[in-house]
């Protein structure tokens, strides 16, 4: 917080994002946490972003609209794992994708370490005319990326900005002309240094 | 931030001729009009009043050659769009309070924190909310002000982290879940967890500084070693 004085003054904007966004130091982040504890006013506006931030990243998720008929995608949407809030490394799953035929993923591997250059996702086919749906997210379950091919795999562009070290989640669900649908369930990698 | 917010937000600072900077504008208006509306009606209102918000956040960031966008320093790790929903967020607040006012008063707020229940969950040390209440009698207001003077030291001995932990639960009332999303907790039940080992471990400290045990307030207690039976 250069220039400010932590207990009287509010908090930046930079500050209050980076703060929600989980990227301050841990000093500045203590920084940051002894102002909140004393000034109601950035804890009601940390709690409002925050809650802003989720609900428009969550929302991101629920915009599969599929070029299918409106019961398919009705029915996609049901099986969809509705959220992933995966933290710390302690993973919750509150989709309802138990029971739903599983697509066989060739790599990477749950746990893989990947190079920034070499991130890629590659599944078995499930059925022909498979329409697949990749997402991936970050550790937060925030959508970083998604993609729907009818191929078999599928790469992350550069320009998605993942950050080396850090923990990312990926899944594959499959979308068959009959309404039916298969997932991968949801994967975890890490981007190597 | 990506690189085409990056690539569009430099196109639009650094645009050398009027033509250009109108279109990098109307490209970032395009890019971030979702955002913004979400914002503008977050806030409330039908749909003229978040329009209203709208327009006047546009205007606000358009005003002396972006100056506002120019504050956005990317570090590499926070979004844009986080950052964008901060700014957005208080020029709405500020669009609101040049029409209304500030939103409310504080004057009730005050006495409403005071009867909050941090102390409840201490057990019964002390019940700071019949103490407030029942004013007429000094004794009890001077017996109240010691046990919040104590449970203040108490509260300001504990890591940042932990003390933001209790104002977000006890003062100002949020949900374990939209504690845990704030915080970064992976879920409620971490919040719940910390709470209490939170909750004893002022326990121990109000009892080290005299308060011997949970129980009823005697009213007839001295300053400075409040009875409990």
């Amino acid at each position: 917080m250069s220039g400010q004085n932590a207990s009287s003054e509010h908090l930046s904007p930079a500050h209050v994002a980076a703060y929600v966004d989980r990227a301050l130091s841990t000093e500045a982040r203590r920084i940051v946490e002894l102002h909140l504890a004393d000034c109601e006013e950035c804890r009601q506006e940390v709690a409002e972003v925050t809650s802003l931030v989720r609900r428009s990243r969550h929302r991101g998720w629920s915009y599969i609209m599929w070029p299918a008929a409106a019961a398919a995608a009705i029915l996609v949407l049901a099986v969809l794992p509705s959220r992933v809030d995966e933290r710390q490394g302690q993973a919750l799953r509150t989709g309802a994708d138990e029971g739903v035929p599983a697509i066989t993923v060739v790599r990477p591997a749950t746990g893989d370490s990947l190079p920034l250059d070499g991130i890629d996702f590659i599944w078995r086919s499930f059925a022909p005319d498979a329409q697949y749906n990749v997402r991936l997210t970050t550790a937060e379950g925030s959508e970083v990326w998604r993609t729907s091919t009818r191929d078999t795999s599928a790469a992350p562009p550069p320009n998605v900005g993942l950050v080396p070290g850090r923990t990312y989640f990926w899944y594959v669900d499959a979308l068959l002309p009959d309404g039916n649908s298969a997932t991968t369930g949801i994967r975890r990698f890490t981007v190597g240094p | 931030m990506d690189d085409r917010t990056s690539t569009d937000l430099s196109r639009l600072l650094e645009a050398v001729s009027p033509s250009e900077a109108d279109a990098a504008w109307a490209t970032f208006v395009e890019k971030h009009t979702r955002l913004i509306l979400h914002v503008a009606r977050s806030l409330g209102g039908d749909h003229d009043a978040a329009m209203d918000r709208y327009t006047y956040v546009l205007e606000r960031l358009e005003d002396d050659d972006y100056r506002r966008l120019r504050e956005y320093a990317p570090d590499g790790r926070t979004r844009f769009t986080t950052w964008l929903v901060v700014v957005v967020r208080r020029l709405c607040l500020d669009h609101y309070r040049s029409r209304y006012g500030r939103p409310r008063g504080t004057g009730g707020e005050e006495a409403r924190r005071t009867r909050r229940t941090l102390t409840d969950h201490l057990e019964g040390h002390v019940d700071i909310a019949r103490l407030a209440s029942s004013a007429p009698n000094p004794e009890h207001e001077l017996l109240a002000w010691d046990m919040r003077s104590r449970l203040a030291g108490a509260l300001a001995d504990l890591p940042p982290r932990d003390r933001v932990l209790l104002a977000l639960k006890f003062e100002d009332g949020r949900s374990a879940r939209a504690i845990a999303d704030i915080m970064a907790f992976p879920t409620p039940f971490h919040v719940y967890r910390r709470l209490n080992r939170l909750l004893a471990q002022l326990r121990d400290r109000l009892e080290a500084t005299g308060v011997d045990k949970p129980g009823p307030v005697t009213p007839n207690a001295t300053h400075g070693s409040p009875s409990v039976q």
